[in-house]
């Protein structure tokens, strides 16, 4: 599959601000995810305390955009308009086992009839779209 | 002290919008800003994930689903209040429908109708002095499991209809165990939700699932654990379980359209995979 077809809501940062870090690093290509400064715990998603030690001293931290597939599934009933022609498609949560396991949700490019592995290792492919409004960067996955 | 209440669940959805539709708008932040996007919006597509990762971890495959589909429809056609009442489920139906999102086919998915549903709790004193039979709580909890509501598929225990630190705690109130249940009543949601139930209760192992998981064990009168007699959420009516809870009572009561002899102990198991969840086990004037 390529990416699926406009129309679904767009990403934009949490008023709060939160996960502001993240989709501005997707935007320039990079994936970051949330680190607790205190005691090193990986998270996500992204959350104003560490849920292992509570401090709220967190940062946003670059990570290589590769991690293996914990689960997936396969779409055919379209729940939004903008997916009537879609045909099927793939969800994968990807999990980063050098991140305490953390877990990332995108989408699984290829051939949307696949045959998909859990534990199969996937880099991310990040869709930019700067014209659009509001710009905002999607990050998917491939299977390496 | 309230001396009665009344439960109630009314649904409208033709006026009100569906459940199992996506939100129409440009932009979206916060958790589901991290879903959405990528076509994950439904509640299919929420608990499909978890149930394809523990069919992987436990090697249980469609006909195990399948089997919690046949039973519900299979009673359907015993209750002329069913919504699929007069529309029986094959094997061979089943495995031709569409998929709505893998591992669930059409019949895997709960229905969406209108509806109304009501029970009244009285205390025991009060219920003997009603014209109906009365159905005895023996206990009913509600709980959860730690960072089971972590955003953006992050429980560390992710695999799981959410019961593993719950149904220790409603056995013990009840004062019964999983041999003693007589007939069971599992919110389904999606079939997947309703075999993890099951396990997390302690009637199956998780790698047992396909054996345990056939059609005739999850019948009345006589499976060996009759499951969803009225039809339940797949096929008599959607009200978001409370239709199960008043199953439950039929089934103690002696008024099933697919009744289990001598039922005692009647439990509930209700909405899996979400966070809170919660059960409950109902029981006849015997098991005082
Ligand atoms: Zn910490």
């Amino acid at each position: 599959m390529s990416y699926l077809h406009p129309g679904l809501p767009k990403p934009v940062p949490a008023p709060d601000g939160l996960d502001a870090p993240f989709w501005e690093a997707a935007r320039e290509g990079v994936l970051k995810l949330q680190r607790c400064k205190a005691c090193g715990q990986w998270q996500w998603g992204p959350e104003w305390i560490c849920h292992n030690c509570f401090s709220d001293d967190l940062e946003f931290v670059e990570v290589e955009p590769r991690g293996r597939i914990y689960s997936y599934e396969r779409v055919w009933h379209p729940v939004h308009p903008a997916l009537k022609e879609q045909g099927p498609y793939l969800i994968v949560l990807v999990e980063f086992p050098d991140h305490d396991n953390a877990r990332i949700v995108g989408n699984l490019l290829g051939d949307p009839e696949q045959e998909v592995a859990i534990g199969a290792p996937v880099r991310a492919v990040f869709e930019h779209h700067p014209d659009d409004e509001p710009p905002h960067t999607l990050v998917h996955w491939t299977v390496e | 002290m309230a001396e009665c209440v009344v439960v109630f669940r009314a649904l409208a959805q033709g006026q009100f919008g569906r459940f199992g539709q996506g939100p129409r708008r440009n932009v979206i932040a916060g958790d589901t800003a991290h879903t959405v996007p990528y076509g994950l919006m439904s509640a299919g597509q929420m608990f499909a994930m978890k149930v394809k990762r523990f069919m992987h971890d436990h090697g249980v495959e469609q006909p195990a689903l399948r089997a919690i589909s046949l039973a519900s429809y299979h009673h359907a056609q015993n209750n002329p209040r069913a919504v699929m009442y007069g529309r029986p489920l094959t094997e061979e139906k089943y495995d031709n429908s569409r998929w709505i999102v893998e591992p669930f086919h059409l019949f895997d998915c709960c229905l969406e109708n209108d509806g109304a549903a009501a029970m009244v709790l009285v205390s025991a004193e009060r219920a003997a002095e009603v014209e109906h039979a009365p159905c005895y709580l023996l206990g009913a909890v509600s709980g959860s499991h730690h960072r089971a509501g972590a955003s953006v598929h992050n429980a560390p225990d992710y695999a799981t209809s959410a019961f593993k630190t719950v149904a220790p705690r409603l056995y013990d109130m009840a004062g019964v165990g999983p041999d003693d249940i007589d007939v069971l009543q599992s919110y389904e949601n999606f079939t997947g939700g309703v075999l993890m139930s099951i396990v997390e209760h302690g009637f199956c192992e998780p790698d047992g699932c396909n054996e345990f998981f056939v059609k005739d064990n999850l019948i009345a009168p006589g499976g060996k654990l009759p499951t969803n007699t009225s039809g339940g959420n797949l096929a008599e009516c959607y009200m978001h379980g409370l239709g199960l809870n008043i199953e439950a009572v039929r089934q103690v009561r002696g008024a099933s359209t697919s009744q289990v002899p001598d039922v005692d102990v009647s439990m509930v198991i209700s909405g899996p995979m979400v966070t809170p969840v919660s059960c409950c086990i109902f029981g006849s004037e015997a098991t005082l």
